[in-house]
Formats: C-alpha cells, structure tokens, sequence
C-alpha cells in the first residue's frame, strides 16, 4: 500500500495503525480516541469499577503501568471513582531507579496520590539480596513477593480495588503457559472477584490492548520512555511463549484474543461444575493459602 | 533506504521499493513485536517504503 493509499477509515488523515476486528486503518487521534474507547467499554462491561471506589493504580514506571495511569486518571472520575497510585521497590540494581523516577514524574504530573513500597521494608531485604545463589528462580520469587507487596500497599491507601497493566499478550502468555504446564486450577483461578479481609477484587483494563497498541499509545501520546529490561527477565517460560505466541499472532490475527474466549469458558463451565476450594490462613503470617504456610513465608524461608 | 534497526545499528537496502512486512520479515522480525517509524512517523506494516526512505525499528522491551 502507498502512503498515499494509507489513510485513517474516520478522517483520511494519514493512518499510524490498521486494526482488525473491525477492519480499519486510524491516525494519531483515532488511534488514541479507539484505544481508550475499548477500555473504558471493557471496565463498564466487566462492571470493573462501581461509584465510590478508591482504586490503586499498580505503577511500576514502566509502559504498561503508565498507559494505565493514563488511561484511569482520565476515566475514572467519569464513573464516579478515584485512581492512587502504588509502586512495589522491588529492590533490583540498575533497574528499578529509572522506572521509579519515571512513577514519580508521571503521578507528579498527573497530581496522583502515590505510595511506594519496598521489599527492604516488607521483607527485610531487597529483590537482589533476597536472590544471591537462586537467581534463575528471580521471577518466580519476585512475583508471589510481589503480589503480598501490592496486596500491603493497597491496605495502607485504604483501596477497594487494584488495578494492574496486564495486557491481551501478558493475559495470553499466562493462559498458554498454564495449559503447558497443566495448571488447571490456576487457569481456572479468577482474581476479579478478591477474597473478603485479603484481597481486593483485581482489575485489568488493558487487557483488550496489545503490547503493541500500548506502546504505540504512548509513543503517540508522547510518554514512551525506552527502559532498561528487568536484569531477571528472559529466563522463564514465559519469554518462550512469547516468542511463540507472537509468531502465531502474526500468521494467525487473533490468536490471542481467542486464548482469553477459551480461559473464560474454562472459567465459567468450571464454575458451574464444582464449588470453589475453601482457603486456610497461613500459620506464621495469617494471609490466605492452600496448605499450612504460604509461599511468600516457604521463599523467604520462615516456615522451615 | 536506510533501516535503523532495534539496536540502533543501520542497514542500507539496495531494493527500490518494498512493503515493510516484507522488509522485516528479511530481516529476521516479527511484525508484532515493533513499532515502524517511516521518515520520522509510524505507519502500519502493510505501507511500501521507497528509495530514499528512512525506517526505524522500535522493538519494545518486555514487563512494565
């Protein structure tokens, strides 16, 4: 196609993106205008947020979490609810400083209400510490510490719901790698709804947008910021399925989006036929887990 | 044209005119994992790009 062929479906203006589902090309406006549209139908359709809510924005620094604190600073308010911003320190050299200044830049910015949390101060010692002789279990340590970490920051904002930057490619990966590994009750596992006095329902707005829709958002938006790529990432699984994924995306549009049909009719055809497994409390720490000690206690090596 | 690839290094391609799929997919690239700037502006893959044209690659780095 020429440039002179390529024009947005709306305007005739020259097009940045071609979509499909329905087909048709967008310019800068459109493409900003379109990708929002979609999240903010996606949060009314979930019934993601209700009038009143205060919902903690998980805010890395990185794009992810800056399209999304983009995205609720803008629509939030519309329904009646409001955004603060929570960032996990996980504690990783040369890493986590530029995305902590580019949080801090953005919710000061925004004028965001913002709380960070450390590892250091939840855990007693940094990710990089924490790590020394187990490094390739990094992102297997760093995520369920992680998720005890937003779980914290959220009690201490006084939150109702959490927010996180899960994209359509972060949500398919995680569908793939659960049937590779034949997880069912993790695939089946549903954080929308939370867990009375835990957690608090989960919500994914941007998982209606791809890797690429995000960054294209932010460069148009003029917010992308090139970022160094977490030192621990790239040994896991998933970097496996993502590479596989994204060939099959290609050769295959839509690839993704019908993972995520197939997880929610897992989801909802596992709902109808067996109740829900009753959860205990950990006996060292008192959070909810499935045996007698949970796993941020067993990886920080309190139950031994 | 000149191509800019992700790590920044720069091609100089012979060819007169070609869709940027199809440049990238010569070089080794899935179109779903960047973002194309032609002459300064991101465009779709399926634009042609000419002699004299410049492209840059983004590739995105992963989490966030």
């Amino acid at each position: 196609m020429s440039s002179a062929e390529n024009r947005c479906s709306l305007c005739r203006e020259p097009a940045v993106a071609r979509l499909t589902g329905p087909e048709r090309r967008l310019c800068a406006a459109h493409f900003i205008e379109d990708a929002g549209a979609r999240v903010l139908a996606a949060m009314k359709h979930e019934c993601m947020v209700s009038p009143g809510d205060r919902v903690a924005v998980g805010l890395s620094g990185g794009k992810d979490s800056t399209a999304l604190l983009l995205l609720l600073h803008r629509f939030l308010p519309t329904l009646g609810a409001t955004p603060v911003a929570v960032t996990v320190d996980e504690g990783i050299a040369g890493y986590r400083e530029e995305t902590l200044r580019a949080a801090r830049d953005l919710t000061g910015e925004l004028g965001v209400e913002h709380a960070i949390v450390t590892f250091a101060d939840l855990f007693g010692e940094d990710l990089d510490r924490l790590l020394v002789g187990r490094e390739s279990q990094g992102c297997t340590v760093c995520g369920v510490l992680r998720r005890r970490a937003l779980a914290e920051a959220v009690k201490r904002v006084g939150a109702t719901k959490l927010a996180t930057g899960h994209n359509l490619d972060d949500e398919a990966q995680s569908v793939l790698m659960n049937v590779l590994r034949g997880d069912l009750p993790r695939l089946r596992q549903d954080t929308s709804t939370g867990q009375p006095g835990h957690f608090v329902p989960r919500i994914k707005p941007l998982a209606v947008l791809s890797e690429k829709e995000i960054v294209t958002y932010l460069l148009l938006r003029a917010y992308y910021r090139d970022l160094p790529e977490c030192p621990y990432a790239g040994t896991a699984l998933r970097s496996e399925v993502r590479t596989m994924l994204a060939g099959l995306e290609h050769r295959r549009p839509g690839t993704m989006v019908r993972l995520l049909q197939f997880r929610d009719g897992v989801r909802g055809s596992a709902r109808a036929a067996e109740p829900a497994k009753a959860l205990s409390t950990c006996r060292i720490c008192g959070e909810l887990t499935s045996g007698e000690v949970c796993q941020v206690c067993r990886l920080l090596g309190k139950g031994e | 044209m000149q191509v800019i690839l992700p790590d920044r290094s720069v091609r100089t391609l012979s060819r007169t005119s070609a869709p940027i799929e199809e440049i990238l997919l010569e070089l080794g690239i899935n179109p779903t994992t960047v973002i194309v700037v032609k002459n300064g502006k991101v465009v779709p893959e399926d634009v042609t790009a000419k002699k004299g044209d410049e492209l840059r690659i983004l590739r995105f780095s992963h989490g966030g």
